[in-house]
């Protein structure tokens, strides 16, 4: 059986198209639950700065004066795209998001196959299949959650990388963070695969070229968006300062919410410190150890950004298990895939549930849902670590699986 | 062999030994030393603390009222009539009335009694259906509803707005009204804390004993505190308190056996709740109400009606104390008699581990294989999750097909002859191998596994009943070496698949346990309860369970082998 990227992508738009026809309000409702929405990707805050911009009359300076109210945590310059599409063909633009998403799975797929014999056994669509056909992908694009538009950028960068266009990676990897900050950070997995194979000579050009375009094109779009938002700067705190300070407090799938509902407030400050430093500190160390699997330690370092930024959402998820299918030819390794799957599956389950068990009938309580949280976080733990396990045992054995030998963990 | 493997291939034992132990976790629960005594968590209820004044001062005035509606009864007054008469009563002593039209459901009349100290942003409710669960006149309920509110209104210490409800019945008619409230109606008086529905159908001034009901729908429950509160009050009067309908001789019963039938007659009266006659506090479920119904039964005891209406008068002084919402004691428990109880983490293990039955049955299914080790990826996997969306879409259409056209029999009819499948096929089918089988089992049990899990914490009544009633599925055998040509494992198969389907388990359970459920009522009941109440009990049973039936048919079918030399990672 092989398909395609005319019949999956065939798959994938019917699949959402039939979400979008059969159950119209799901999208609302979707976009409401804590689970596919937060504050800084949620379409209503997108909506409503499209509408305020709309209705502003100062087309020439642009002070649309999206951040005024507070709600709004979306760029200026995808505020602005957004704004010169018509507000009923939103929902279709997503679906064309997710479908660039899994032809860009496709090409990956493809690259990687060309480069190494790793992944022979694995069928070139199946990452893009499972992409297609995943419910939380489905769920979160019906949501028309902005997250679409940083996994969009995430993996151009990563195919671009591939290919070693380096202005164009860089242009990727500056969009993704400019759309959602801590995406910059894969700038260092990044600078690894541009690397790999390379003479030990271009390896330091490269890096540093791709730092400088990258440096760049941040500047640019943060000058840009400054004209843009009528020259006024306040789109830095609405959306980079919100993240960095976690200035919004509201339940999510995430594991910071629940410290800062009851801390006392001296100790706030420092809390988010070590959260924000928990989430950075693994990156660099992710990338330098393991420098020779660059592709794996790009996959590894997403599901950790996932796991630990403050606001994420269950799309993320859903972006994040294609890459996991990379890890076929290491599955022999892993030892807990039924536990985590299983584990997983329960906290997807069981969020909606003690949510409304807490905010809904008001028989539970907070502990109900971040107790889900934590099962979530645990069960993506427990995938980190067994990927991180299979990278290692994929060194020891150099690069020729032995699934006969059992080494101990510790 | 490994401890490990060897623990692999015992699997199906464990998992029958894991059901036994959560089997035998409910049956402790009853014993000495396991269960608890209630008490009252939130300091500021002091049940029975202030005196009650309703006494015989007040007895005149009920019966003058009781008279007048049983006038009402007598001449056969319209409901309208009947509203507008009880409205001009109600306007006499200063409470703001208004009538709530509903076509479908009927009118239903409140009033509020805006209190001098509230702000206006809290109240409670006296709730009196004009006919109780069992289509009898409310005439007692309704006089001493009157009678109460008239008595309450001359206090200056009410903090919460009081309101009071006639509707035409206990169970659309208030529960449309309780909607109403919180959606359309102009006269509201603030978030309801607390509802008390009195069911007084006599016109007797004496009354023996009294029943109380607190079963919420889908799951819920009243805070334990307001129960509590309910019954103190209630035996503080004088008077014996009997919990989930059970006759007036047994209620002084103590001991193991007694409490383990109240348990269980808990555990069935709140599975099939919104399914059978409801009492009124089930209106009020799922709007954060804490909702209980008092039930005078008998005509001949020796209290009087005064006595009774003191139980409501000193319910509402202690919701009246309450500065917060009822958050303090348990939302989640089980009652062993009216002043013993266990809370979540008694009984929620037993549930949990019959979710972990399951999911071993389903390792099992995954492991102890004629094909190996299992795979992390393989073609089995995907067909099997599509079998499984098509089963899952299958299940949502005959449910909603069944709730436009409820025909009980048509629905066993192609239940009976989806059993008779497995056994009537010889033939292998070409599709069906014997590793989709497998798969198709795995699934089968990981998501009747992950439907208790997802159900238990917010039902826990009804995931046990679930898991309980579908067990004779895991007994149900898949093609092992053509061990399905031997006719007693068809039969044994079509046994296990009878019972365990959930049409026929939920048809046998209902005509055993409950005699207000006979025949094939007990469909009807789901529909109903659906319609009007919103009780999703018809989806859960359609969704969860029925799906995961539907795909242990499929693997009981028999299959074609495969070459295990092929199959290999």
């Amino acid at each position: 059986m092989t398909l395609n990227s005319v019949t999956i992508s065939a798959i994938c738009i019917s699949l959402r198209l039939l979400g979008l026809w059969i159950f119209p309000s799901l999208g609302g409702i979707l976009d409401k639950s804590v689970e596919f929405s937060t504050p800084v990707t949620s379409y209503r805050s997108m909506k409503e700065a499209v509408v305020l911009g709309s209705g502003s009359s100062s087309t020439i300076t642009f002070n649309n004066g999206y951040y005024d109210g507070g709600v709004v945590h979306h760029p200026p310059l995808l505020l602005q795209a957004m704004q010169g599409i018509p507000i009923q063909y939103h929902d279709y633009l997503f679906i064309l998001f997710d479908c660039l998403i899994l032809l860009q799975f496709l090409k990956l797929t493809e690259k990687v196959k060309k480069n190494t014999n790793l992944l022979d056994k694995v069928p070139t669509w199946l990452p893009s299949l499972v992409y297609a056909i995943n419910p939380l992908s489905i769920m979160s694009c019906l949501s028309k959650s902005s997250v679409i538009f940083t996994n969009w950028c995430i993996i151009n960068s990563l195919v671009q990388a591939i290919d070693g266009t380096i202005p164009m990676v860089s242009l990727f990897v500056a969009l993704s963070g400019y759309l959602s900050l801590y995406p910059i950070l894969l700038i260092f997995p990044i600078i690894s695969i541009v690397n790999f194979n390379k003479p030990n000579a271009q390896k330091y050009n490269n890096a540093i070229r791709v730092f400088l375009y990258t440096i760049y094109y941040c500047g640019f779009l943060l000058f840009v968006s400054f004209k843009i938002n009528g020259n006024s700067w306040n789109f830095l705190q609405a959306n980079y300062m919100v993240l960095l300070n976690f200035e919004i407090v509201t339940p999510n799938l995430g594991i910071w919410w629940y410290f800062f509902v009851e801390m006392f407030t001296e100790f706030i400050p420092f809390f988010k410190g070590v959260y924000g430093l928990f989430l950075f500190s693994f990156v660099v160390p992710f990338t330098i150890r393991f420098y020779n699997q660059p592709l794996y330690s790009f996959i590894t370092i997403l599901g950790w950004i996932i796991l630990t930024k403050p606001y994420p959402v269950l799309g993320d998820y859903g972006f994040w298990f294609s890459f996991i299918l990379y890890f076929i030819p290491l599955a022999g390794y892993m030892r807990y895939k039924v536990f985590a799957m299983l584990l997983f599956i329960h906290g997807i389950m069981l969020s909606p549930i003690f949510y409304h068990l807490w905010i809904g009938s008001g028989s539970g309580n907070s502990n109900f849902f971040y107790a889900v949280s934590l099962v979530n976080a645990l069960a993506v733990g427990t995938i980190l670590s067994d990927l991180v396990w299979g990278m290692l045992r994929r060194e020891y054995d150099h690069d020729e699986p032995n699934f006969d030998i059992k080494l101990a963990q510790v | 062999m490994g401890l490990v493997p060897k623990f692999l291939k015992q699997l199906p034992k464990v998992a029958k030994l894991l059901m036994l132990i959560a089997l035998i976790m409910i049956a402790i629960i009853p014993m000495d030393g396991q269960y608890r005594r209630t008490y009252i968590s939130e300091n500021a209820l002091m049940p029975s603390q202030a005196y009650s004044y309703f006494r015989e001062s007040e007895w005149n005035i009920v019966r003058g009222y009781r008279s007048q509606i049983e006038e009402f009864k007598n001449n056969e007054v319209a409901t309208q009539e009947r509203n507008t008469i009880v409205e001009s009563w109600l306007q006499d002593f200063g409470i703001k009335t208004s009538v709530y039209h509903n076509e479908e459901h009927g009118d239903t009349l409140y009033g509020i009694l805006h209190t001098p100290r509230g702000d206006g942003t809290e109240a409670i409710v006296l709730s009196i259906p004009w006919f109780n669960s069992d289509d009898e006149f409310n005439v007692g309920g309704a006089a001493l509803g009157i009678g109460l509110l008239r008595y309450f209104s001359r206090w200056p210490i009410w903090s919460k707005n009081l309101i009071i409800v006639f509707s035409e019945n206990p169970r659309d008619s208030l529960r449309s009204w309780v909607e109403a409230y919180h959606t359309s109606l102009d006269l509201t008086g603030g978030s309801i804390e607390a509802a008390i529905n009195i069911d007084y159908a006599s016109n007797s001034d004496f009354l023996d004993y009294v029943e109380i009901y607190y079963d919420g729908l889908n799951g819920e429950l009243p805070n334990l505190d307001l129960l509590n509160v309910a019954v103190k009050i209630t035996q503080h009067e004088g008077m014996k308190v009997s919990l989930n309908g059970q006759s007036k001789d047994t209620i002084d019963d103590t001991g193991y056996l007694p409490r383990l039938k109240t348990l269980l007659l808990g555990i069935r009266d709140s599975t099939f709740a919104g399914i059978k006659k409801t009492h009124g506090n089930e209106a009020f479920s799922g709007w954060r109400i804490q909702a209980v119904t008092l039930k005078a039964c008998g005509e001949q005891g020796n209290i009087d009606i005064t006595t009774f209406g003191r139980v409501p008068e000193a319910i509402f002084r202690s919701v009246n104390n309450l500065l917060e919402k009822f958050h303090q004691s348990f939302f989640f428990y089980l009652m062993l008699a009216p002043r013993n109880f266990v809370s979540i983490s008694s009984y929620l293990p037993s549930a949990v581990i019959i979710s972990i039955v399951y999911a071993t049955f389903s390792l099992d299914a995954l492991v102890n294989t004629s094909i190996g080790s299992p795979v992390f990826y393989n073609t089995e996997s995907l067909s099997s999750l599509v079998i499984w969306s098509i089963a899952l879409a299958t299940s949502y259409v005959l449910a909603q097909a069944f709730v436009y056209a409820p025909i009980p029999e048509l629905l066993l009819a192609i239940n009976a002859c989806i059993v008779m499948i497995p056994y009537l096929l010889r033939k292998p089918i070409s599709i069906l191998k014997e590793p989709l089988s497998y798969r198709i089992r795995v699934f089968g049990f990981l998501y009747m596994s992950l439907a208790l899990t997802s159900l238990l914490v917010i039902n826990f009544p009804l995931a046990f009943v679930m898991g309980v009633l579908s067990f004779p599925m895991t007994l149900v055998e898949t093609e092992k070496a053509g061990s399905l040509k031997q006719k007693t494992v068809k039969i044994k198969n079509m046994i296990c698949l009878t019972l365990s389907n959930p049409f026929f388990a939920i048809l046998i359970i209902s005509n055993v346990v409950d005699s207000e459920l006979s025949s094939l009522q007990v469909f009807f009941g789901l529909v109903s309860a659906w319609k009007d109440l919103n009780c999703w009990t018809w989806y859960v049973i359609c969704i969860a369970w029925f799906p995961a039936w539907l795909l242990i048919t499929m693997s009981a079918i028999v299959s074609t082998p495969v070459d295990t030399e092929k199959k290999h990672q």
